[in-house]
This record gives C-alpha cells, structure tokens and sequence, in this order.
C-alpha cells in the first residue's frame, strides 16, 4: 500500500494526539504574575517542531511538538484557546491550551484542501476561521470549524481570490477581512510553494460577513503593482487594516510593501524613505499593532528590519534593526515582542529604552502572538 | 615523574597545535564585486547572447524553410527548435534582472501550466486564424500562452495541417520566433557592458535600485543557483519520473517534443557553469582553508564533485531519444540524490563562508 504525503500527515496527526503538553512549574502554579507577558509561536528546534507559549525571557509555559514546520498561531483571547497551523502546503493543525491540561488536538483539512498558515477564532470562539487553498481549482477559501466539536470542519466560504493568507476578524466580530496573496500553487509541484501564475497575479483586500460568506468590499491593487502580493495583516483603531505584502519575482522595482485600509475607502500605500524601502528587498514577514491600537510594527526578515507606522496617519515612524527578524506581537507595555530566526526575542519599547534582548535554542518561525 | 612528563608534553603539543591553528586562520575579505563581474562576463551575457542568437537562428530558419510544413521542414525547425530550448536552459536560471519586467521569463517559458490553459490557447489560434498572430509585435502583446517556446512546440507537433493552414501555421511560427528574438535581445541589453541593469549589477551603493551592498550580488547568484537545483529537482525531474507526491509519471518541460531530458541537461550543465565562471566555490574555498575550516571546505569539494558528475550523467542520459519513456528512464533516478546535495551542502558551506544572508525566516519564510 503506497502512503502518500497526505495519509502520512494524517497518521501523524493522529499519533500527536498522544504527544505530550508539557507545562512548566510557572505555568502549572496557576496565572503568571504581572511582569510576566505570555506569547505563542512555531519554532524549529535540535531535534524538530513546536509550538509553544513562553514568556518575553524565551522560557517555556507550554510546548506542543509538531509533525512538520508550523507557522502562525491563532489565540482565542477569551478561552486561551490555542491552534497552531501547518506552514502551506501543510494540512496539519493542533489546538492546545494555556489554561488547562488538557492534550492537544489535532486536526486536518480535507484531502482536496491545505492550510495556508493562519487562521481566526470567532469572537465568542466557538467557531474558528482558516485561510486554504482548493487547490484543484486555483482558488482560495476559508474553512470553518466548529471548536466544541473537536474541532470539526463545518463549512467553508470562498474568500473571492487565490491564494489567502492572513485574516482577522474586525472588532464589529462578524466581519473578517483577509489578504489573498494572489499566487496559484498546488502541493504536487515544488513542495507547493512554487508561484503558477506569476503573470497573472491579482492580489486582493476582502472584507468577508461571516454570517454570509458574502463579500462586503473587495479590493485590488493597480496593475503597476500587481506582483505585491498582500500577505500579513493587522488591526488597528478606528478598523484600519495594516496590509504588509511581498513583491514575487520582479527585477527590484520598489513597490509599496506596506499599506492601510478602512472599509469604504480605497487602499492607501505608506511612504517610506527609499533607501529603507529598498532594504527591506521587496518583503513584509509579519504585521502587528501595538495594544492601543495606534501604532503598527511591521518586520521584514529579509531586511533584518521593524518598521513602524502610525496607524492613524499611515506615516512611516521609524526603523529598528534585527538580523532574522520575522516574528512580532504587541506588548503588554504598549511595545512589541520581536523574535527571530537566529534564536533572539526583543522587547522593542515605544518610549523609553529597548528591553533586554534574550538568547534561546530556536529558530523563532513567521509569527508571534500575544496570549493575554 | 615520567607519567608527569608525558602528561606535560601532550598539554604543551595540544596547546602548541591550538596556537598554530590560530596562527593560520586568517580572514580573508571576499571580493563580491569580482564575483558579480567573473558572473556577469563570463556566464550571464555569453548565457543571453547564445540564447539571443539561437532565437534569431530559430526565426530565421523558420521565415526561410517553413513552407508547406513537409515532415523535411519540420525535422528542420525541429533542429532549430532544440537548440533554441537547449539556450534557454543553460540561462534560464538566471530569474532576476531583466528577465522578470514585463513577463518576460513567462512569456518565454509558460512552464507549468497545469490548466493547459496555453495549449488550449495555442489550439484555437490554430483554429481562428487571427491575423494579430502572423506580426511579432502584435502576438507581443497578446496573452502569455501563445507567445513562448512551448506555443512553437505546439506547432511542432500539431499536424498535419490542412493546406490552407499552412500559412497562418508558418507566419504564426515566425512571429513567435521573432518576438521571443525580441524579448532575448531587450534582456541582453539590459546586461550589456552599458545596459541599465549590468550598471546596477557592477555598483552596489545605497543608491543603487536593486543591489545596496557587495554581498548581495553573490546572494542573488548563490540563491539562483540553491532555488533552481531545488526545481530542477523536485519539480522537471519528479514529475516525468513519477516521484511526485501523486505518484504518477506527468509530463515534464517540452515532453511533447521528446526534448526533456536534453533540458534538463542543458538546465544542469548551466547551473555548473555558472558556479564555475563565477568563481564563487572557488572563492568560498580560499575562505574556508583560510580559516581551517575543513567542514565547509570538504563540502564545497563535494559540491564540486556532484556538479561533475550531474552535468557528465544527465548529458550522457540526454543522448537517448525520448528518454523519459524509454526504459532507461529509471536511470535518471541516480540524479535525485546528487541534485540534492549539490544545493543544500553549496547553501550551508557559502553562507558560512562568505557570510550571506540565508537566515530561517529570510530564506524561507512566507
């Protein structure tokens, strides 16, 4: 009997059921003291994949191993629910939780259907919201799965354009807003991470009423910037969306990597100082807005750079330096937590001096999120 | 006291040896703006005016032999045709610069196109007849699928054609040998000694659009070479041999025209060149004996050994017409492995060696 790569991340979903969620003293001693901020993200370590929650030294409050390369985790801020989803092409995802001690869930998507990496709770977080890909037919949609269900798939909606990524779900909790990449791959060709449809990309902004699946506002980009392909994004006050994408296979035209947007307005691009803009080499990782929601950090591993905005204004603030860097949540204190792939985690304060930066064992992957 | 001794004279040789290691490793500063131009002058604009000419050659031979489109006419262009292919893989690796404004490597090399949406294209073309077909300037503007080296393909192996078509069929092969001539030549330019982008190539400045530091010039070259093994590999090789994740034999770039295995040569014996005229293994290696670095200098001799043998083997595998559905097609399994390890010990030793950027999230994140 041939097991093909599906059947084998589905055996291995099974068998994580059985892996251990290992729990440090601090966090079985009940909910951390004050100074202690809580975060979560995929990482690759010695000896494999995790995800984990941990605090802003790098010590671990949680562990979850994982069957292959994980990529963003989604956080249900009021059950402290946690699901980590599979790096695209992967279709593998594992809930676990801070609060109790409870084993891991795994889940997948259908045979026909891939996890793009990111996904949602609904705001009571009975329901939870994933970016896929249908990729037999070239297009992107989101998956629905019913969370007191073990995490059963109950449906899906189209997202209107191939290739989602990121989603989140505006503060009015019954729209979700989601980037679509705009790249076709399949996962029977190069690792499905190869771009079919370089020429005819078409990157789009949706605003999505979960209720309907119907789309309230879609946006696209002009056909000079058609290669950006929209990929991470946050929220900010007054539901302006933070958009950070990812310029695929161009001779190094500077396109704008960053932009915002508010429903019924058009997307606005951030103007940033050129010699910046060209360092960042075409790439926005990851997108976070700082707890007050006035202030956005947007990294860019390429370019070993943070880049911050103002919300508001959409004007460019300022730039910090980390080699590796890709991972970003905000803090507690109004600053962000920066990770990387070199094993480094900042805290980057907004006023006063940077935290101290702490040393780890990981290669710190995509994303990172605040567990409040 | 004797047992002292030797305890005293094993520290002193350690210590001794540890200073003269020491002593030795040295740093040595990498040229990467020898590197650019050793590439530029010695693969990529030899690799663009092969390519250019091969394409004139292709037009040429078309607007002069395609006639009535006779099985002699076609064993012709067919010739042409291979050696147009043939060009393109030794450069097509080359996925920066020029090569990506407007389409322009798509619009050469429409490959995969898991839809047919080109075939299906190119088939009605040959239906309708339209006339924007028949100019090289117009079909330049018309949709990707029936401007590249697979939409001559096509007519290669469409047929035979009714008489009335003929002309259509021939002017249309000309137009997109004249086109494709077109895009080849505005690429070459663009890396000529006084083209734009060769200027951004030589100058890496804070200024400069593209390149705003001397390692990142080698970077785009190393990531290049990493990126196309790893498709040349998991994607034109898997798939004819049935080693994709369907497990079953699909057809791999020009299967149609039996040409795949030739381009999978040409691709592999195009990446060896351009690691060789670079000169970027030979440079990591002065870096990694300089620093008594012996694990990134035995595998960048190692490197040097897969690519040996990988450009000996496939070219050697290319001599068997229609390879992939001969029955020595089995034989190209014996390149997986070397394919492998030729991109991934290269990766690990040049990134050690001259420092460039390959970090976990900005080499592979998403």
């Amino acid at each position: 009997m041939v097991i093909d790569r599906r059947q084998l991340l589905q055996l291995g979903g099974v068998a994580l059921a059985g892996h251990a969620l290992t729990l440090s003293d601090r966090a079985r001693a009940g909910t951390p003291s004050s100074a202690v901020q809580l975060f979560a993200a995929a990482r690759k370590g010695r000896t494999g994949y995790s995800a984990a929650i941990f605090d802003q030294t790098g010590q671990d409050h949680a562990v979850v191993s994982l069957p292959a390369r994980g990529h963003d985790v989604a956080v249900c801020q009021r059950t402290k629910q946690c699901v980590v989803f599979a790096r695209r092409p992967g279709n593998f995802a594992v809930a676990f939780s801070v609060a109790r001690r409870s084993a891991p869930v795994s889940f997948t998507t259908p045979p026909d259907r891939h996890f793009y990496g990111h996904g949602t709770f609904s705001s009571d977080g009975s329901l939870l919201f994933a970016t896929e890909n249908d990729f037999e037919a070239a297009r992107g949609c989101i998956g629905v799965y019913d969370v007191k269900r073990g995490f059963h798939r109950v449906g899906e909606f189209p997202t209107h354009g191939i290739g989602p990524h990121d989603l989140a779900l505006l503060p009015d909790g019954q729209t979700l807003v989601v980037a679509n990449g705009g790249v076709e791959t399949h996962p029977d060709i190069g690792r499905g991470r190869t771009s079919l449809n370089l020429a005819t990309m078409e990157p789009s902004l949706v605003y999505i009423d979960t209720r309907t699946g119907d789309v309230i506002e879609r946006h696209t980009l002009p056909a000079s910037s058609r290669r950006l392909s929209l990929r991470h994004l946050d929220i900010g006050q007054r539901r302006t969306v933070v958009i950070g994408g990812q310029v695929k296979a161009s001779s190094g035209r500077t396109l704008p990597l960053i932009l915002t947007h508010r429903l019924g307005t058009d997307l606005a691009p951030v103007t940033l100082p050129n010699k910046l803009a060209r360092s960042l080499r075409g790439y926005i990782s990851s997108v976070a807005v700082s707890a007050a929601g006035d202030l956005a950090a947007l990294t860019s591993s390429r370019g070993g750079a943070v880049v911050f905005v103002d919300v508001a204004s959409g004007r460019y603030l300022g730039t910090r330096h980390v080699q590796d860097v890709s991972g970003v949540a905000p803090a507690a204190t109004d600053g962000f937590l920066l990770t990387s792939g070199t094993g480094a985690l900042a805290i980057h304060e907004r006023s006063g001096p940077d935290g101290p930066v702490a040393t780890s064992a990981w290669h710190w992957d995509n994303h990172a999120v605040r567990v409040r | 006291m004797n047992r002292r001794f030797h305890l005293l004279l094993a520290a002193t040789a350690c210590a001794l040896a540890v200073n003269a290691q020491n002593a030795a490793a040295q740093t040595v500063a990498v040229d990467h703006a020898r590197i650019a131009e050793n590439a530029l002058r010695g693969h990529i604009q030899p690799g663009y005016a092969k390519l250019t000419r091969a394409l004139e050659r292709l037009e040429t031979t078309t607007q002069a032999t395609c006639k009535q489109l006779t099985a002699a006419e076609i064993d012709v262009l067919k010739a042409a045709f291979t050696d147009a292919i043939l060009a393109w893989g030794a450069i097509a690796h080359i996925t920066f610069g020029p090569i990506r404004d407007s389409n322009r490597y798509e619009r050469i090399f429409f490959w995969l196109d898991r839809k047919g949406i080109a075939r299906r294209q190119v088939r009605r073309a040959l239906r309708n007849t339209p006339d924007a077909y028949r100019s090289a300037t117009t079909l330049g503007t018309r949709s990707i699928g029936v401007q590249g080296l697979s939409a001559y393909e096509q007519i290669l192996v469409t047929g035979p054609f009714k008489p009335e078509a003929v002309d259509f069929v021939c002017a249309y092969a000309a137009a997109i040998a004249g086109n494709l001539k077109a895009i080849a030549q505005t690429v070459a330019r663009a890396w000529a000694d006084d083209g734009a982008f060769a200027k951004s190539w030589r100058s890496p400045s804070a200024d400069n659009p593209v390149y705003l530091k001397p390692h990142e010039t080698t970077f785009a070259l190393v990531k290049a070479y990493v990126e196309n093994l790893e498709r040349v590999r998991d994607v034109e090789l898997l798939r004819p041999l049935g080693f994709a994740t369907r497990r079953r034999k699909l057809p791999g770039p020009y299967a149609r025209s039996k040409q795949t295995m030739p381009f999978l040569a040409a691709r592999i014996s195009g990446l060896h060149d351009l690691i060789l005229k670079s000169g970027v293994i030979a440079v990591a290696h002065k870096v990694a004996v300089a620093r008594n670095d012996p694990v990134s200098k035995q595998r960048l001799d190692q490197v040097g050994f897969e690519l040996n043998f990988l450009t000996q083997r496939a070219q050697t595998l290319a001599q068997t017409p229609d390879f992939f559905a001969s029955e020595k097609s089995r034989e190209a399994i014996a390149l997986g492995f070397p394919l492998k390890a030729a991109r991934e010990l290269a990766r690990a030793a040049l990134a050690d060696t001259l420092e460039l950027p390959f970090g976990f999230n900005s080499a592979d994140g998403d």
